[in-house]
């Protein structure tokens, strides 16, 4: 008694702040400075190779709101490819390494050995993946339209440089790479659905469908607003693929938007620009995000 | 204080020119059209491929510069790779893809592929491939020399890689003599540099008898043919968002050459535009 009346009298009101202080370092050293320096970034007319870095407001907001100057067009351009890649990726992004799951969830011999299949493209660096598949999907010299054309399939489909065939291209890669990252995240929410309630719901007499509906889906809520959330993020986040894949032919129309924030920021060393870019693309994620958030919770409100 | 040119230069293939009795590439416009045509016949389904990114903007501006026109006005307030020169260049490399001489979208660096792999009878590209080619494709024999004349005037892109002396550190006499003494240390040994497959800027290199073998060396013969950048400030910037995506845009037949160097030009005179503002500073 007495003792832990003596910790309770010793508790002084930065204790809480104390144990918070080595996470707080971190996130203030590389999270709350770097935002606040990118934001005064952006208000200013920043050029790394120049002394001169004068304040310019909210000009470089303006520039990229305006369709009609060349930032703003080149970015809504980048804008339109991040929402594509996203659009067109996010589907498969979340069933196919369900699918996956669901298959390596069951009880079958070398079933670690298949799970370690799926995993491995997600260990390799993008660069490997990057040019691995350049030279793979390349529309005139690549294996796989020769592979096509042996097969008696078109064989002139370009993945590299012609759209609607080089989101294709985009999105396939980037679901071989990064499906075993799902897969896994899902095989632990069905690991983590009772066995009993399987049962239950054979003993009631529900088939496979029903089971998976009712039983398998409801179980995987919890891991669900994880997972879309996340493939959300890293599907917009996207730029290795394009900037290696289809350097982003044709004419920028894959270059996506964080392609184009480096390409103005590390190469043109226009910070100003480049900032105000990752601002205007943070807060459109931030949105989409927060809808994200909403829909699950709604959801679980009415079931 | 240049240490080098480097320029665009034809690299063909030996044993596809053999089959219609060329030993070299051909120097002129009906030449080279005639050998295409011939080798299209001899089993190369498409002998030259032409592509939308790199070398592809290198292309047009040495085409650009052959058909008699220029890149940008001398004050550097507009840019004047829109003129009829400049749409006859564009043309003329569409025409290649039109006349099946090319496949058609080639991708990045899927014409030099092509070419190590002796798909590509012909190719532009870089004099500093040469190494590239000796070490990494030793079963294609091939041969390099000045592009073919196809506009009129003999002319090719070209750069440099340049010492500079910055006002700042000219303040100080002492660096300012340390620094000449370095650069020319440089330039003698730019012997070693040829090797890098580069042309030395200085003449006494170039005649060195180690150096004036070298293939590359050869192009320099005619040192007029060879055409720079203008140096304007940002320059780059403008190449890139706006040259360079015209030509992506006329070769992967987004657009006809005519309307993408008009869209490209005035999204070039914008940024020149701006860049006059923001270096004046």
């Amino acid at each position: 008694m007495r003792a832990a009346r003596l910790a309770t009298r010793s508790y002084r009101w930065w204790t809480p702040y104390a144990f918070l202080s080595p996470y707080l370092l971190l996130f203030t050293a590389f999270m709350v400075i770097p935002i606040g320096w990118g934001l005064w970034i952006s208000l200013h007319d920043w050029d790394i190779n120049f002394a001169v870095k004068p304040f310019v407001g909210l000009d470089n907001y303006t520039e990229l709101l305006d369709g009609g100057s060349v930032d703003g067009g080149r970015f809504w351009i980048a804008m339109k490819a991040t929402g594509v890649f996203t659009a067109l990726s996010l589907p498969f992004l979340l069933v196919v390494p369900l699918l996956v799951a669901l298959l390596m969830n069951g009880k079958f011999r070398g079933r670690n050995f298949y799970r370690a299949v799926y995993f491995a493209p997600y260990v390799l660096g993008v660069a490997v993946v990057g040019l691995l598949w350049r030279f793979l999907l390349d529309g005139n010299i690549g294996m796989v339209n020769h592979y096509l054309g042996a097969l008696g399939l078109p064989d002139d489909v370009q993945w590299t440089t012609g759209t609607p065939a080089a989101w294709w291209g985009l999105v396939g890669v980037t679901v071989w790479w990064t499906l075993g990252f799902n897969a896994v995240i899902y095989l632990a929410g069905l690991q983590d659905i009772p066995a009993e309630l399987y049962e239950a719901a054979k003993v009631d007499g529900a088939g496979p469908w029903q089971r998976f509906r009712h039983v398998t889906v409801p179980g995987l809520r919890p891991v669900a607003l994880f997972v879309v959330n996340s493939t959300l993020l890293a599907s917009a986040n996207m730029f290795g693929q394009s900037y290696l894949i289809t350097t982003g032919a044709p004419a920028d129309e894959t270059k996506t938007a964080i392609f184009l924030i480096a390409e103005t920021g590390l190469r043109r060393f226009d910070m100003g620009t480049a900032s105000a870019m990752s601002f205007l693309l943070a807060l459109t994620l931030m949105v989409t995000s927060a809808v994200v958030f909403r829909v699950f919770r709604d959801r679980q409100e009415t079931s | 204080m240049p240490l080098d040119v480097h320029c665009l230069a034809g690299y063909w293939n030996e044993s596809h020119l053999g089959r219609i009795g060329l030993k070299e590439a051909p120097a002129d416009r009906a030449g080279f059209e005639d050998a295409l045509t011939a080798l299209t016949g001899k089993g190369v389904a498409n002998p030259f491929w032409m592509p939308n990114k790199w070398p592809g903007h290198l292309m047009f501006m040495s085409l650009l510069w052959q058909f008699g026109g220029e890149l940008y006005s001398e004050d550097g307030a507009s840019a004047r790779w829109g003129s009829d020169a400049g749409v006859e260049a564009l043309e003329w490399m569409v025409a290649q893809i039109d006349k099946n001489f090319s496949p058609d979208q080639v991708a990045q660096d899927a014409q030099y592929n092509a070419f190590k792999n002796n798909k590509v009878s012909f190719t532009w590209d870089g004099i500093w491939q040469i190494n590239d080619l000796r070490n990494n494709a030793r079963n294609l024999r091939w041969g390099m020399n000045a592009l073919p004349n196809i506009g009129g005037t003999a002319a090719a892109w070209s750069a440099s890689h340049n010492f500079v002396l910055t006002s700042q550190g000219a303040k100080d006499k002492n660096k300012v003599t340390a620094a000449k003494f370095f650069i020319d240390y440089m330039s003698e040994r730019s012997t070693e540099w040829a090797g890098a497959g580069m042309i030395p800027a200085r003449n006494s290199v170039r005649e060195d008898r180690a150096v004036a073998g070298l293939p590359q060396v050869a192009l320099a013969e005619d040192v007029n043919a060879f055409r720079f950048l203008p140096a304007l400030p940002g320059i780059g910037d403008v190449q890139s968002k706006a040259l360079e995506l015209a030509v992506q845009q006329a070769v992967l037949k987004k657009a006809g050459p005519a309307r993408a160097l008009r869209d490209g030009v005035a999204t070039a005179n914008k940024l020149l535009a701006e860049n006059k503002k923001k270096y004046a500073k």
